[in-house]
């Protein structure tokens, strides 16, 4: 019995109490860094490994030449949370006719001819316990879209893994200072 | 051919484009034509500025004790079941609740049923003693609750006299095919965290958002029904409003000779107030 | 020894520390690694949404027959709310917890999803998957040979739907394929209320409240306004109603600790009656009833001469045996209070006297139905603002009209299956009677029932004997989407229907108005699984056949059937949907979730009787008696005796009290036995949905048990006092409740909430409570109307 409390209970107990410590520490020691889980999650949530895109879109190409704007396939952008992959229309809207030599542009075609939308692969994902729109930034904060994420501007490709400058819940805090937008918890978490 | 799909471009995205550059030009002389449309604060933004109090006021005399304002909370909120296992008696998650009145069988009432939200206190005895900064007051009058930086200690459920907060003692669960239903609005709050109403904050924030987008302020009306609790209500006996906004109806209620609080004689004051003929709620 | 046994304690304690630091990380962070957000399945149609997105869609609700508009959230392809819809008149924006509840019903994890088929026998036998084509194909074929043999009336449909297009539907089909047996309008056509309003009145639907402009409502009976669809109809009403009107309540027992009410009156069990003939005793003794109506529209209400000039008399004679001390004995109370209710209501008016539908399933339910509507037209409260209003229709399209081919006008004319129309009952419908009148035949007297919206298996009186009833019908078909007992234990084919979130229907809302309401349900969200809407089914299925039976539903599915009645919405050019074109009004009407008229300028009372006026005395009902007569060769009082009816036959053409006649002994079953209905009940449909069963009735009460309540005294030395599980014992079944004391109940009665004891219906359903309708007798009696609130029971002891 004594054996078992000193074998199992005790280190367990200990472990628990540092635990808790720490826990504490990260958390509570300071508001405004949010502690050490919302990097935690963020790690866990964005695949942090590159992911391999169904089609090879030129991000440039589209921006430059075409003189295309981000809204115009991240559609809900400005009209809600999420900015939204585009769909298959928004690619058939010019790509239903060929427009160069590319053979991923073939692809689009045949996914028009199966029904199918192109599986797009989400690279940014929030985790569940934070609140982000892109509506609110882009159209009452006024900020572009490379405030954030990667200047797709200059990318040929499409977003392999996560393309935002380090989310973390200080850095969100430390704009919304900046900002003067209000940094209460409620803002951002749900 | 290549005329051809130079055509098509042109017929497809640029004339969309021309379009939508002689629609802004337009609108662009009108606003200069018509300065008080585009006013560089409009009132809206101005009166969402105000620090605000949100408050709800519960009328006894019109609630019939229905339940809709439970359930409503319970699906929007993704509060998680109980379910018929008697391992959980006892740990139910209910964030509004349907509790009795006295039960006083001499004097008859519409509805012996009292539906308890958090209060919201203005006081509020369980946010002194969040050892973590889980919980506090915000500026717009709401006890709020953090999950993610809860501990699960479970001192704030003690401290609480309105017994208004609930710990998840195991992780929430639901067959698979009811997941679909919960509400991506509200995160899920995993095991040994302390959960509680929000005023379904996630709605005013919604509400907010639209509303410095669009330049148009919320009516009372429109806020009136924001939480789902006063949303489903079928006659109308849970008023919410910004408490500091004389115009609201909640504020006015507040005021009425019919209002009172619960448990007022501990200092807590709570942003929630009932309305009853009788004064049902002894002092204690 | 020791070293080895310290090398282990310091790998146990590196184990140790290992795993508490894994089981913390685990707790937090629950399956998916993000402990917030819980990934969704995929459903169908999910791919046409983006990340988001989301959509608002108007429809109707199902969850009860109070019709409230709706608006569903739909988010990336999923419902994830249900909210009233502010537009709609019928609720105005609020919504009952079962109506919120609806998600659990579309997302039932254990709905059907796919077509079943009986293998092995039934009870003990599986049901397995099979394909929409085979299941179709094996239905068409063995109906069309029935019909072939010249033994179309073998069918028989039950159909739960009290009104809408789809009850229309199925009788149609059933009139067209050549059967009389259709069999509807379960749980408050068939009451005593609307035989009532028929026999007073001629009108064949219930009567609409007029909640916002009352002054005094009187109810009759258990909880009106928690236990019926009226809780919705009249919520509506408190935003518009300024000056509050007084509500009575009198009842044998309040078990809720809520009472609705300004002032609760406990009576006698079973008095409701002779309490309203009090009433109207005083009210005509003081002369304080409306004269002019009773005057101008009242028939027999003083004494009378037929054509063959014999004297009959009249409800004033009736009244002179109803003095306040005779009623106020009869129904233990004192008689100034009678009195005094008498004048707060003829004063307050308009009035209405209200009775609980419950109520009315027992051996004297009519005569006291005709008691309140008598003082109902007493206080003048027929067709007046604040009193009792006729609800007007929807003046929609009718569907063509049916053509009937030789077998089904043979069949219809002479049906031998169940027999023909009889007048042994003088009630309209015959539900209750199937179970006899099968067991009273020869195995296969009936060939195939279809059974949509019904579960007679649990919702019906006494299911076992449904049960022995249900095994002499050689095939059953169930339409049903959810696995309930009669489906899971008893059908031979499931063809299940979309739920209600998931296809096109009009909802046909109960009377609550006055005004015509037509509402609209539409698909929410693509239909989850491999079901199909039961109305494309039955129009799939007449129209393969061809012949005289495809031409009578012409329609390539319901929605078109549902569109070509709305149409007449739109050339009526009333209402609040206007449009040029019907194309353009359709869509209005899909988009918007309803259409409703304006109040319709006060009219003057119609009575569609055989003397055009308000019967106080039935001349409907003394035909019947004299039908009855004549086809038996028996004088007037042998029917009545032969019905088990001891009043005279004038008396039984006029409102009266008669004392019920409960079943069971006293001295072995102490205890009246009084189903009571929670607001989440719905005929046991609301078992499957977990959120209304985490609801406490009380905090401290238990849930998911099946609650009976009896006043303390009523104990009866048992040993079982306080709150615990008990058997509950009547004649005809036993089952499980869990007792409580409470001072609001009658000594003498026990009340059981009804909901509990299902045996399929999903896990969330199963396994839990007692179901009420085990206790109570199988047979309806001369009365025609079930007698589930005066069965007797006893208490046998503590359960386990």
């Amino acid at each position: 019995m004594r054996k078992y409390l000193i074998n199992w209970l005790l280190p367990a107990g200990l472990s628990l109490l540092g635990m808790g410590l720490v826990y504490q520490g990260l958390a509570g020691e300071n508001p405004s860094n949010g502690g050490i889980l919302a990097k935690v999650f963020h790690l866990k949530t964005a695949p942090s490994e590159a992911v391999r895109q169904p089609l090879a879109f030129d991000h440039e190409a589209h921006i430059r030449a075409e003189k295309m704007e981000c809204a115009d396939c991240h559609r809900f952008a400005t009209a809600g949370p999420y900015a939204t992959l585009p769909k298959l229309k928004d690619c058939r809207d010019c790509h239903s006719e060929p427009q160069g030599q590319h053979p991923d542009e073939a692809a689009v075609r045949e996914y028009a001819k199966k029904g199918m939308e192109i599986p797009w692969i989400t690279v940014n994902r929030l985790p569940g316990h934070v609140y982000f729109s892109h509506r609110a930034h882009v159209v009452d904060g006024k900020m572009d879209c490379w405030d954030c994420h990667r200047d797709m501007r200059k990318e040929k490709q499409a977003a392999m893994n996560s393309d935002i400058k380090a989310l973390t819940m200080s850095r969100c805090m430390a704009c919304h200072e900046a900002r003067h937008a209000k940094n209460d918890c409620l803002t951002c978490h749900k | 051919m290549t005329s051809g799909v130079e055509n098509s471009l042109w017929t497809r995205k640029r004339f969309a484009k021309a379009l939508a550059l002689a629609v802004g030009t337009v609108l662009g002389y009108a606003a200069k034509a018509f300065p008080a449309v585009t006013a560089p604060v409009p009132p809206a933004l101005a009166a969402i500025k105000r620090p605000r109090h949100w408050g709800m006021v519960i009328d006894l005399d019109l609630c019939t004790g229905c339940g809709a304002c439970s359930v409503a909370c319970k699906v929007e909120n993704n509060v998680p079941m109980t379910g018929n296992d008697e391992t959980h008696q006892g740990t139910e998650i209910e964030w509004m609740s349907l509790l009795p009145g006295p039960g006083d069988s001499t004097v008859h009432r519409r509805a012996d049923m009292l539906p308890m939200p958090c209060m919201h206190c203005g006081n509020a005895p369980c946010v002194k003693v969040c050892p973590v900064g889980a919980t506090y007051k915000n500026e717009e009058g709401l006890t709020v609750q953090i999950w993610d930086r809860c501990i699960g200690c479970r001192y704030c459920m003690t401290a609480c006299p309105y017994s208004r907060r609930s710990f998840n003692w195991a992780p929430p669960q639901w067959p698979d095919s009811y997941k679909n239903y919960l509400n991506p609005d509200v995160a899920t709050r995993p095991k040994g965290v302390v959960e509680k109403c929000t005023f379904c904050y996630h709605r005013i924030r919604s509400m907010n958002e639209k509303a410095k987008v669009t330049g148009q302020p919320p009516g009372d009306e429109d806020i009136r029904y924001l939480p789902a609790c006063a949303q489903s209500c079928p006659p109308k006996a849970i008023v919410f409003g910004d408490l500091n906004d004389p115009q609201s109806l909640a504020a006015k209620l507040s005021k009425s000779s019919r209002a009172f609080t619960l448990l007022s004689h501990l200092g807590t004051e709570p942003s929630v107030y009932y309305l009853s003929r009788n004064q049902i709620i002894d002092e204690g | 020894m020791t070293t080895a046994n310290r090398i282990i304690s310091r790998k146990t304690f590196l184990k140790g520390c290992g795993l508490t630091a894994a089981g913390t990380w685990l707790s937090g962070c629950g399956d998916a690694g993000d402990p917030f957000a819980i990934p969704k399945p995929d459903v169908p149609g999910a791919q046409g949404w983006v990340r988001g997105q989301e959509r608002i869609v108007s429809s109707a609700c199902a969850q009860c027959s109070a019709g409230c508009g709706i608006r569903v959230r739909v988010v990336e392809g999923r419902a994830v709310k249900i909210e009233g819809d502010p537009s709609c008149p019928v609720n105005r924006g609020g919504i009952g917890p079962r109506g919120l509840a609806g998600l659990q019903a579309l997302y039932d994890p254990d709905r059907f999803q796919q077509p079943l088929l009986r293998k092995g026998p039934r009870f003990t036998g599986r049901l397995e998957p099979v394909s929409w084509d085979s299941a179709m194909e094996l239905l068409s074929r063995r109906l069309a040979a029935l019909r072939e043999e010249g033994r179309s009336d073998q069918l028989a449909i039950l159909c739960g739907r009290e009104r809408g297009l789809m009850r229309e539907l199925l009788r149609r089909f059933a009139q067209v394929y050549g059967s009389p047996y259709f069999f509807d309008g379960f749980a408050s056509r068939n009451g005593a209320l609307a035989n009532a309003v028929y026999y007073m009145q001629g009108a064949t639907e219930l009567p609409a409240y007029d909640w916002p402009r009352t002054q005094y409502i009187l109810s009759l009976g258990t909880e009106v306004f928690n236990t019926s669809c009226q809780m919705a109809h009249f919520s509506r009403t408190s935003t518009v109603q300024q000056h509050r009107a007084k509500i009575v309540h009198v009842a044998s027992s309040f078990p809720h600790s809520m009472s609705h009410s300004d002032e609760s009156i406990m009576i006698s069990p079973g008095t409701y009656g002779a309490f309203a003939l009090g009433l109207a005793g005083i009210i005509v003794d003081q002369r304080w009833h409306d004269v002019e109506f009773v005057e101008k529209y009242g028939f027999g209400f003083n004494a009378w001469k037929d054509e063959l000039g014999v004297a009959h008399a009249g409800f004033a004679d009736i009244l002179k045996h109803y003095t306040p001390g005779f009623v106020s004995e009869l129904c233990g109370i004192e008689a100034p209070l009678l009195w005094r209710i008498a004048k707060e209501i003829a004063q307050r008016r308009p009035a209405i006297v209200l009775m609980n539908t419950q109520e009315q399933f027992s051996s004297n339910g009519l005569p006291t139905a005709l008691a309140v509507h008598a003082l109902n037209a007493l206080l003048g409260s027929m067709g007046r603002p604040g009193g009792i209003l006729r609800q007007v229709p929807a003046p929609v399209h009718s569907w063509p009209e049916i053509q009937l081919d030789g077998i089904a006008r043979e069949k219809l004319q002479n049906p031998v299956a169940l027999g023909g129309n009889s007048v042994d009952y003088f009630f309209k419908n015959e539900l209750d009677r199937l179970p006899g009148l099968l067991l009273e035949r020869k195995q296969d007297a009936l060939d195939t029932l279809l059974l949509y919206y019904s579960n007679p298996l649990y919702s019906r009186a006494h299911p076992a004997t449904w049960r022995e009833a249900l095994q002499k019908v050689p095939f059953i078909v169930s339409f049903s989407p959810f696995a309930d007992e009669t489906a899971t234990f008893a059908a031979d084919l499931v063809l299940p229907d979309h739920t209600y979130l998931e296809r096109w229907e009009d909802s046909a809302p109960s009377p609550s108005l006055g005004f015509p309401v037509f509402g609209i349900r539409q698909p929410v969200v693509e239909p989850l699984y491999d079901t199909r809407a039961t109305g494309d089914v039955i129009i799939q299925l007449a129209r393969q056949w061809g012949g005289e039976i495809a031409k009578n539903f012409p329609w390539q599915d319901f929605k078109s059937a549902l569109s070509e009645c709305a149409l007449g919405l739109h050339e009526s050019g009333k209402g609040s949907i206007q449009e040029k074109s019907g194309k353009k009004f359709l869509k209005k009407l899909f988009a918007t979730g309803h259409w409703s008229d304006a109040p319709a300028a006060g009219e003057s009372p119609r009575f569609h009787t055989p003397s055009g006026k308000f019967e106080f005395y039935s001349l409907r009902l003394k035909e019947l008696l004299d039908l009855r007569g004549k086809t038996r060769n028996l004088s007037p009082r042998a029917v009545l005796d032969g019905w088990g009816f001891a009043a005279s036959p004038d008396a039984w053409c006029l409102p009266r009290h008669e004392a019920e006649s409960a079943q069971g002994a006293t001295d072995k079953f102490p205890l009246l036995l009084h189903p009571y209905r929670r607001n989440t009940y719905a005929e046991g449909s609301g078992a499957n949905l977990p959120l209304l069963q985490d609801m406490a009735w009380e905090p401290g009460l238990p849930r998911w048990e099946t609650l009976a309540w009896i006043h303390p005294a009523a104990d009866l030395n048992q040993g079982v006092a306080g709150p615990r599980p008990v058997e509950l014992e009547s004649p005809h079944g036993k089952i499980r409740v869990f007792l409580i004391l409470s001072e609001k109940i009658s000594p003498g009665e026990i009340v059981v909430a009804q909901g509990g004891g299902h045996t399929a219906y999903g896990r969330f359903a199963k396994g839990w409570g007692g179901n009420v309708l085990d206790l109570v007798a199988p047979d309806s009696r001369a009365t025609g109307i079930l007698p589930i609130m005066e069965t007797r029971v006893r208490i046998n002891g503590i359960a386990s």
